[in-house]
């Protein structure tokens, strides 16, 4: 398993960018606006953990469909970008993870957080090799039967320790809050919910019953998805000329 | 007693004990006993010969028993007529199922029968209620005010409805616009989520929209736009032929005027 990850994880970048989600951002185009805007939200991360040594956050949302796998993935991307920053990414949907084909991962050697979560799995350094020089591991999940009795497993506190020790950010990709009781399992054990709230698609009530559904304390802050009206609104096109020209400038010192 | 006793014991082969004949012979038999008991007796006490006491109560007794023979035959005679006609009838109830298909066709042709019938008397019913209409209104109706042509062609004040349907449009699309606002409780701007609840926003993500994307995007509103042309252009041809239409019918009316 180990040689396995090593091949997935340890890839040259582009062979990588290639098989992942357009839309994966901070992976295939870390200059560009939108991955500013995860920037500013690892930020927020970074000054967390720097205050209260805040490390596994939990990504949810109210509903299915808001966007939680892809804002995990992103975030992570861009948490393992900084120097020396040590990132883990944890498919912790076992009704329909997605992680693995958002980022094309394939293979039936492929490592499965479902199933290491069984009694005899395996500690977390067998299933991501720590040793890995790139910054983002990734411990994908296949969809499994019984997911919520397999996160009930007393394995699941052994494995988020060990991340913990081992890594400077965990983030969890997780079910949506309100159908299914998944995400609220894994409050005792992460430092922190992060909300993907849906533009023009989550209702209100469903994030008020979202909310109601964890601990106050526990919940992170919310996080604005697909948002068609950006804080500069109409100031935009002033703003991407000078984005553009920002741009520019670096392209021409670097060149 | 003798015969009977013998006409009895016959009469028993045939009939229980109860039966109406052998009760009848039975009670001979008990009176010709008793008979000869008394005369047995008289004679005993009298020492009278019982030579000339014998003749009257045998005369009685053969009497009797002719009777009784006749009668005897009579019924047996009755017997056998009314077995004979238990023979016929179980004949004629055989006879019935062959006899079935008969009176259904006659009962079909008595129905059709029937049916035209009535018909045919309904008919006369409509033709003297006719007549006696015909009657009463050629005596009735007369012209009180002679109808006027209209010197110009009639129609509908076509500004007014078109004022009237510009205001319902809009008065429709207004509505369908506040249906849907009221229907749609999600949340527009980080504003909107700001007053929602005291959860901090960290960040704002726009929505991330790839080539594909865009492309999807562009493909369902060019074929949206192009299912609306469409759907206008079919109203504008079935307005017209409307329209063609009711132009026909005016035409015909003022020919016929």
């Amino acid at each position: 398993m180990n040689t396995m990850n090593k091949m997935l994880l340890t890839a040259p970048p582009e062979t990588r960018r290639e098989r992942c989600d357009p839309h994966l951002v901070s992976l295939k185009d870390p200059a560009s606006f939108e991955a500013e805007q995860y920037r500013r939200l690892r930020q927020r991360l970074e000054d967390l953990r720097a205050a209260r040594d805040a490390r596994l956050f939990a990504v949810t949302s109210p509903v299915a469909g808001d966007g939680k796998s892809l804002t995990a993935v992103n975030l992570a991307a861009s948490l393992a970008q900084a120097a020396k920053s040590r990132v883990l990414l944890i498919d912790a949907d076992l009704r329909r993870p997605t992680i693995a084909g958002l980022l094309g991962l394939k293979g039936d050697r492929m490592p499965d957080f479902g199933s290491a979560l069984d009694a005899d799995g395996g500690s977390l350094s067998d299933l991501v090799n720590p040793a890995s020089p790139s910054g983002l591991m990734v411990l994908p999940s296949r969809a499994c039967r019984g997911a919520y009795e397999r996160l009930r497993s007393p394995r699941l506190p052994e494995l988020l320790q060990e991340a913990r020790r081992h890594y400077d950010f965990v983030i969890l990709d997780t079910p949506p809050i309100v159908p299914v009781p998944d995400s609220a399992l894994l409050g005792k054990f992460v430092d922190g919910y992060l909300m993907v709230v849906a533009a023009n698609r989550t209702p209100r009530k469903l994030l008020g019953e979202a909310l109601n559904l964890l601990e106050p304390a526990s919940v992170v802050g919310l996080i604005f998805n697909r948002d068609d009206r950006p804080l500069f609104g109409y100031y935009r096109s002033r703003y991407r000329d000078y984005f553009q020209s920002y741009l520019h400038s670096v392209d021409r010192a670097t060149a | 007693l003798a015969q009977l006793k013998k006409q009895k014991a016959d009469l028993l082969t045939k009939w229980t004990a109860s039966a109406p004949d052998v009760k009848e012979i039975q009670f001979q038999i008990d009176a010709l006993e008793r008979q000869i008991a008394a005369g047995g007796g008289a004679g005993r006490a009298s020492g009278a010969s019982p030579a000339s006491a014998d003749p009257s109560p045998r005369k009685a007794l053969d009497t009797a028993l002719a009777e009784t023979n006749a009668q005897l035959q009579k019924l047996q005679g009755d017997t056998q007529t009314l077995r004979n006609s238990i023979a016929g009838y179980e004949r004629r109830v055989e006879s019935a199922p062959a006899a079935q298909p008969e009176l259904d066709a006659v009962n079909r042709d008595y129905q059709s029968a029937r049916d035209v019938y009535d018909s045919v008397l309904k008919k006369y019913n409509d033709a003297t209620l006719a007549e006696s209409a015909q009657h009463v209104a050629t005596e009735q109706f007369r012209v009180l005010d002679q109808a006027i042509p209209p010197t110009l062609p009639a129609g509908p004040n076509r500004p007014r409805l078109l004022v009237i349907a510009m205001i319902l449009a809009i008065a429709l699309a207004c509505g369908m616009a506040m249906l849907l606002d009221r229907l749609d409780t999600s949340f527009h701007s980080v504003d909107d989520l700001r007053t929602f609840t005291r959860v901090p926003v960290l960040a704002s993500i726009p929505s991330i929209q790839t080539f594909g994307d865009r492309l999807r995007a562009r493909t369902r509103t060019a074929t949206g736009a192009a299912a609306t042309l469409v759907f206008l252009a079919g109203l504008g041809v079935a307005a017209f032929h409307a329209g063609r239409m009711g132009e026909a019918v005016v035409r015909t009316l003022l020919r016929v005027g």
